[in-house]
C-alpha cells in the first residue's frame, strides 16, 4: 500500500501534523487487518512536540 | 535543495527490549529480512555487517548502541561497483516506549551527493520494517518478493 499526501506546505503545521498522523493510523490498519486488532494509541504522546511548542 | 534523507516511522505492539532484538540478532533479523543476517557485537567502534548466504552485502561501523532506546550505524552497499564506490550513510533506529506499543523511527541519511542507493534504500526499508512489525505482532514474518520493490539492481544479485 502506498499512500501519497502531496500538495502540502513544507513549512506549514499541516504537513507537520500529517506527517506525525499517517505513520499511527497505518500502523493500526496493519495490525488491525493482520492481527484482528488494533493499536492503542494516546493521540497526545504522538505529537508531544506539539505541546512545548505551544 | 534539502539534503536527501529516509524517515520511516512505525508503531509496533511489543516491548523496546524485544524490538531491540529483533534488530540486533542475527538469527532474529534472519526471519524477516530476505534471510540476511546482520552481524556485530554491537559496541560502539565495532564492526556492522549484513550477509546473505554466506555473502556480504553491507558493512559500516556502529555509532551507538544504547540498549533498548537508540541504535546507529554507518552503512555501505558493497556488492555493486558504483554503490561500493560511494561514501558511508548513516543508519539510526529510536525506540520510544508508549504504553503497550513502541514508536520505531528510522532514519537513513548522509547520502553521498547523487547517491545511487538511495532509490533503493529507500523501496527495501518499507518492506523490511513492515515485515518485521508482523514478525513481533503475528509472530510470523511476511515474504515480500523482490518483484514488488522495483529494485533492478538487487534483483539480479539476491536471485543470483
Amino acid at each position: 500500500m502506498t499512500v501519497t499526501h502531496d500538495n502540502l506546505d513544507e513549512n506549514g503545521k499541516a504537513f507537520r501534523n500529517i506527517s506525525g498522523g499517517w505513520p499511527v493510523v497505518i500502523a493500526s490498519l496493519k495490525s488491525l487487518l493482520e492481527t484482528g486488532h488494533e493499536l492503542i494509541i494516546d493521540p497526545p504522546s504522538v505529537t508531544p512536540r506539539e505541546k512545548a511548542d505551544a | 535543495m534539502p539534503k536527501p534523507e529516509f524517515i520511516y516511522i512505525s508503531y509496533i505492539e511489543t516491548t523496546p527490549e524485544k524490538l531491540w532484538e529483533a534488530l540486533t540478532s542475527s538469527e532474529f533479523t534472519k526471519l524477516y529480512w530476505w534471510d540476511t543476517s546482520v552481524v556485530s557485537d554491537w559496541k560502539v567502534g565495532s564492526p556492522f555487517a549484513l550477509v546473505l548466504n554466506g555473502t556480504t552485502t553491507d558493512v559500516g561501523e556502529v555509532l551507538e548502541a544504547d540498549r533498548p532506546r537508540r541504535l546507529s550505524y554507518t552503512f555501505q552497499h558493497i556488492l555493486s561497483e558504483p554503490a561500493s564506490k560511494e561514501r558511508p550513510s548513516r543508519v539510526t533506529f529510536v525506540l520510544e516506549q508508549y504504553g503497550k506499543l513502541v514508536k520505531l523511527t528510522l532514519t537513513h541519511e548522509d547520502f553521498a551527493e547523487d547517491s545511487v542507493i538511495i532509490d533503493g534504500i529507500s523501496k527495501g526499508w518499507p518492506a523490511i520494517m513492515s515485515s518485521l512489525k508482523s514478525s513481533l505482532e503475528s509472530g510470523s514474518a511476511l515474504v515480500i518478493p523482490f518483484d514488488a520493490l522495483f529494485i533492478a539492481e538487487l534483483e539480479e544479485v539476491y536471485r543470483a
